[in-house]
């Protein structure tokens, strides 16, 4: 075991191998408070990697209702289960990682779920904590009664925990990326990966006997074109680029780093899992802070805070407006006289968009008609 | 820890001819398990590879020639040098005989298991077994082998003995109640259907469709270097008795790069898996090198 450092956790922490980060690392912000959990994403996956006999139970992208959907099912109650409490200090976690608490014998402290568990990919769908008393009326958040919507796919961790687990070392994170990627060639079908991985995002394939995984469609990123379920996404919950390390000056002017760097308005998932995970939510607003603290960590509150600015924010705003609105890649992005300009890795500008679009005020009474005119979204 | 449970000596280096015909008809006769009748005799801490003339039945453990020569018991422990360590152990014994004919060499690896584990799925695992040799005069690590001096390693799987006998197992097989949708292969035939099977389409062995032989041949420097052999040689075949499994496999002593090449005295470890206990890879029992004299027919 080496000592490395995760700078979510605010220190060093224990992993299999030494620390080495990749030349850029790919990211990705997901907006939980945008998504209407439609799984277009889920099925613009499937339909361009794992619609193949054996896979039929693989979603690399699902999106389940939390607190109480799960894919598989009891996946995050099962993890913090077997990590116990852990508490933070001043942005420090004080607990043991999923490497730090291994038991003796093993390589990270895991579980193997069952074919039962994988059955279910929208167990609990919308199921909200609390009962609504008749007339209730919820008007501020936090809300009394809540669900939210949880987009998940490979979090191509900077310390993965199937990278870790693979005794054969079958996986492996790409210089170039950080994407991690299960080698096709090397794999025995051991589903170590499996059991190590915290947000069990590595799949057995039934049909070639080893194990898959979301490969961040690599093909893409390649050409400069971010993946299926981020340009399948009617909500415009998702951006992905590249974040900075933590050894290096957050960039102001990439919307990555500027989200999750500077502005801090979104978190990593269950950071105190210990894989440095590199999808980063803008926690939703309506949701029991208690909860959030235990998905997404301690920066909640200030999350929230800042997102609630963003209607005031223009540099902000803008950023939040370049989301769904290219298929490419921002390398960096600006605001300026109202519009939101992106820009690919050569500062070549890709998109442009208005922060504030036309707006047009429809009568609550058509006269033309001579009826009443209902929203109905 | 291991015995040879008879007196090797007492059996022709030619063949089988010398054993009397009593001993034949009482370990054949018992059945799957019916060695001790000849097991019990004497004991040494070595495995003898009997000479055998013309051919040895590697591929057949039911062979009566099995049966004519002493088993040998191995010990077994859980691995726990590596991690992912085996916690608990299922198999504590493996009955073991081998005979060789100066150009293969086969082993009869016998094991109880209450429980025939041939399927291949998520959290679902095989039984298995593997005998393994040194490639090299030099000692070497039993755990897989070192740097510079490779270990040869057969493994046998359950799941590649059903996809002998009873055809490719899929995913049907895991789960017969499924109801699968359209696949790549209904709408675009297989040839272009094959990047949608990585593993098949990179030529992974564990995918291979083609399967002709439910032994794989492998070479290891250390733990986690474990890689298939370029050329496989092997040949076998398990049979799952109804309380255990019975194994023949066998290989080529001719040697090669890698390979096993045939000594008069050498080594031999063993391993054993247990699907049903969650055993794959290092989670396994085995046994360290055991003593293996290797008879020839002109000695």
């Amino acid at each position: 075991m080496a000592d490395v450092y995760n700078w979510q956790l605010g220190r060093k922490m224990q992993y299999q191998y030494e620390e080495h980060r990749p030349k850029r690392q790919v990211a990705y912000v997901f907006d939980p408070n945008k998504c209407i959990a439609c799984q277009t994403c889920t099925i613009a996956c499937k339909q361009t990697w794992t619609w193949g006999a054996g896979q039929e139970y693989m979603l690399w992208n699902n999106v389940e209702t939390k607190p109480y959907g799960f894919f598989p099912t009891g996946w995050d109650v099962m993890l913090m289960a077997l990590l116990g409490p852990g508490e933070w200090q001043n942005g420090t976690y004080q607990g043991k990682t999923i490497f730090e608490s291994a038991p003796q014998g093993e390589r990270v402290q895991g579980w193997l779920p069952g074919d039962e568990d994988w059955a279910h990919p929208n167990l609990g769908e919308d199921e909200p904590l609390g009962v609504a008393a008749q007339g209730t009326y919820i008007a501020d958040t936090p809300h009394d009664m809540w669900f939210h919507y949880m987009p998940r796919i490979c979090n191509h961790c900077t310390y993965p925990g199937c990278l870790a687990a693979c005794p054969r070392q079958a996986i492996y994170k790409r210089e170039e990326d950080g994407i991690v990627l299960v080698d096709q060639e090397r794999c025995r079908g051991y589903q170590e990966c499996t059991r190590g991985c915290p947000y069990k995002k590595v799949f057995f394939n039934n049909e070639t006997r080893v194990s898959e995984k979301c490969i961040a469609c690599y093909p893409k990123v390649e050409e400069g074109i971010m993946p299926q379920c981020v340009t399948s996404c009617i909500g415009r919950i998702r951006m992905m680029g590249f974040i900075s390390g933590p050894d290096e000056e957050p960039d102001p002017n990439n919307p990555l780093d500027y989200m999750i760097r500077v502005k801090k308005i979104a978190l990593p998932l269950y950071p105190q899992a210990g894989t440095e995970p590199n999808v980063y939510y803008i926690p939703p607003i309506h949701v029991e802070p208690s909860y959030l603290h235990q998905l997404f960590g301690p920066g909640v509150e200030h999350a929230i805070e800042t997102y609630s600015t963003t209607k005031t924010d223009d540099h902000l705003l803008g950023l939040m407006m370049l989301f769904g609105c290219t298929d490419r890649i921002l390398h960096s992005f600006e605001v300026r006289d109202g519009i939101a300009y992106g820009y690919d890795d050569k500062g070549e500008e890709i998109v442009s968009v208005p922060i504030d679009e036309p707006t047009f005020i429809r009568e609550y009474f058509d006269e033309v008609h001579g009826n009443y005119m209902m929203n109905i979204t | 820890m291991s015995e040879q449970r008879s007196d090797g000596e007492g059996i022709s280096r030619r063949g089988f001819i010398g054993l009397s015909a009593g001993v034949v008809a009482a370990t054949v006769g018992a059945g799957a398990i019916a060695v001790s009748a000849i097991s019990e005799e004497t004991t040494t801490d070595q495995l003898v590879s009997h000479f055998a003339e013309g051919s040895v039945p590697a591929s057949d453990p039911e062979d009566g020639r099995w049966q004519d020569i002493p088993a040998f018991d191995v010990a077994l422990t859980p691995q726990q040098m590596t991690t992912p360590m085996l916690q608990g152990i299922s198999v504590p014994t493996l009955q073991v005989r081998s005979m060789n004919d100066g150009a293969q060499i086969a082993f009869l690896l016998e094991w109880e298991d209450a429980e025939q584990d041939d399927i291949d799925a998520m959290a679902r695992f095989h039984d298995a077994v593997a005998v393994e040799l040194p490639t090299a005069t030099a000692p070497t690590a039993s755990s897989m082998g070192q740097s510079g001096a490779p270990v040869h390693i057969l493994q046998w799987r359950a799941s590649w003995q059903a996809d002998i006998d009873r055809g490719r197992q899929t995913v049907e097989d895991a789960f017969p109640n499924m109801y699968p949708g359209p696949r790549p292969e209904d709408l675009m035939g297989q040839e272009k259907a094959a990047v949608y099977y990585p593993g098949v389409y990179v030529g992974n062995p564990q995918s291979s469709r083609n399967r002709t032989q439910p032994v794989e041949e492998l070479t290891a420097i250390g733990f986690g270097s474990l890689a298939d052999m370029d050329e496989q040689r092997a040949v076998g075949k398990g049979v799952y008795t109804g309380a255990g499994w019975k194994v023949a496999m066998g290989t080529s002593m001719l040697g090669g790069k890698d390979r096993f090449a045939g000594a008069p005295k050498t080594q031999v470890a063993f391993a054993a898996w247990s699907g049903s206990k969650e055993n794959r890879g290092s989670r396994k029992q085995w046994a360290d090198w055991t003593d293996f004299r290797i008879e020839g027919g002109s000695a």
